[in-house]
């Protein structure tokens, strides 16, 4: 019988092979997040309680969330993807009998797997701790796996920018960009209100990782729903413009010469 | 000397000549530091919105001038640059480095400036000439932030090349990046007090980045006594020695197998 899904299984599981060597590699591709996302836990816990040094609840689940979230190296795929687009070598994927975006997605699971499921057994924990719902506890992996494809598709997009702008496109800068406008630096639900209302909820980046972020931290299942719904609805389009950008691209930076 | 000198200028002319090939490229020249400038600005608006006094004794000016200046840290200790002489070292790519009419030492510091580059550290520099009129602090204090400043860009770019050298004798780039990125979204624009004591303790003594990123905070409050400029200036006569050294051992080792 064929299985569809095997060559993403395969590609899934030679990055795993590349990415973890050795047991280092991956311990260490465990503490980094870990210590990044602590800055930000230590110091919204100290803004926002007036005992210093306390963990409140609310920032712990928001960040543990976004810490899963952001586990995909976003700015390694984007520079490799950019690098293989400048130098033609793109032309590899485009003759493989895979879809670009998913066989870039599945090498980003394949070399954070072990990281990934570990981050995920880390929240699923922190809901639990904190007594949040069966249902919400359900609906994690679901979720996290929603905001893993639209962050991943929304760098996709940018860098195939590139086609048309080389390297010109700049993904640091755009990697600043999307952790603000995705609530990775400053908690969503600290920002004001009619910033929200008007400019990032009609824009993807918060649905990657902020919105859904926020409805565990303050448990509330119709919001966690909704939210999900509309980073679905964004998945579908940024996979369309995504196949859209890749063809007409392609063509005209081959045309360019 | 002379020779050295105008072949920065020329690497200088090149590159700017380059960024400002065509309008897409200027235009991200510009967009790029004003876009990273406002989200650094909002953010800390944002701490003060959400507690009217989040950190001890910190007004916002306050917190401006440590911004700017932990911006102007950053940009003057030619990260990229270290980076990217370490890669070409990795890579046995400073053979042709070596040919070139400049020195290993000036070409570390020069060998990527991008216009956005120029534009941020501009930025930033008057961005800390302005908060200083507004933060309501003495001349004294100034005085020791701007010697705050030079050693810190002294430490900062010891400890890179310190950790890239590492990278090198261990062969892999990529986890000392990784590290280091890791180390620098702790400490950066983080007052110290927000850390518990151990962890504290162990980001001045063990690694230095808090030093380096959040020690500044403890100047604009006058918290810096004699143990804090003893820590400061012990941690860069090491970190300088430390560069020194291992970086001399790795040319040798370089130039003795090839």
């Amino acid at each position: 019988m064929k299985v569809p899904a095997k060559k993403y299984i395969y590609i899934i599981k030679n990055s795993f092979l590349e990415g973890n060597q050795s047991f280092f590699s991956t311990l260490l591709s465990l503490v980094y997040p870990l210590i990044e996302i602590s800055g930000l836990v230590f110091l919204y816990s100290y803004i926002t309680s007036d005992d210093s040094g306390f963990l409140t609840r609310g920032v712990v689940i928001y960040f543990s969330f976004i810490l899963v979230t952001t586990t995909l190296d976003y700015r390694r795929f984007a520079s490799k993807l950019q690098s293989m687009i400048v130098d033609e070598r793109y032309i590899n994927i485009d003759q493989m009998p895979v879809h670009p975006f998913f066989y870039t997605f599945c090498e980003s699971i394949g070399r954070s797997f072990v990281t990934l499921m570990l981050l995920i057994t880390i929240g699923i924990g922190v809901l639990l701790f904190y007594g949040t719902p069966v249902i919400g506890v359900m609906l994690y992996i679901p979720v996290v796996l929603i905001c893993l494809l639209l962050s991943h598709l929304i760098y996709y997009n940018y860098t195939l920018l590139t086609f048309y702008a080389e390297k010109h496109v700049k993904i640091w800068f755009f990697g600043i960009i999307f952790d603000f406008l995705s609530g990775k630096l400053v908690p969503l639900g600290f920002l004001p209100m009619i910033l929200q209302k008007v400019f990032l909820s009609f824009m993807p980046f918060v649905y990657a990782a902020g919105a859904l972020g926020n409805a565990f931290s303050d448990f509330n299942l119709r919001t966690l729903l909704t939210s999900s719904a509309i980073a679905l609805f964004w998945v579908l389009l940024l996979i369309f413009t995504g196949n859209r950008i890749w063809a007409h691209g392609g063509r005209v930076f081959q045309e360019r010469g | 000397m002379f020779r050295n000198f105008r072949a920065i200028h020329i690497l200088f002319r090149s590159y700017i000549k380059r960024d400002a090939s065509n309008a897409f490229s200027i235009f991200m020249a510009l967009l790029t530091p004003l876009a990273y400038s406002a989200i650094f600005l909002t953010q800390t608006y944002l701490y003060f919105q959400i507690n009217s006094v989040p950190f001890e004794d910190i007004t916002i000016e306050k917190f401006y001038v440590c911004l700017c200046t932990n911006q102007v840290i950053i940009f003057l200790a030619f990260d990229q640059n270290i980076r990217a002489l370490a890669r070409d070292t990795l890579s046995s790519d400073v053979d042709i480095l070596l040919m070139r009419p400049v020195s290993l030492f000036l070409y570390k510091y020069f060998r990527v400036i991008s216009i956005d580059r120029v534009i941020m550290l501009a930025l930033y520099v008057l961005g800390f000439a302005v908060a200083l009129a507004f933060a309501d602090v003495g001349a004294d204090v100034i005085t020791r932030l701007l010697l705050f400043i030079a050693l810190a860009i002294i430490l900062l770019n010891s400890v890179l090349s310190i950790m890239y050298g590492f990278g090198i004798l261990f062969r892999d780039n990529d986890k000392v990046i990784r590290l280091k990125e890791s180390l620098t979204d702790l400490t950066q624009l983080k007052p110290p007090e927000i850390f518990p004591f151990a962890l504290r303790t162990g980001l001045t003594f063990v690694v230095p980045f808090l030093v380096m990123y959040g020690f500044m905070f403890d100047i604009v409050r006058n918290r810096d006594g004699e143990t804090f400029w003893a820590i400061v200036a012990g941690w860069t006569i090491v970190a300088s020695l430390l560069n020194y050294y291992m970086w001399r051992k790795i040319f040798q080792r370089y130039e003795s197998t090839g």
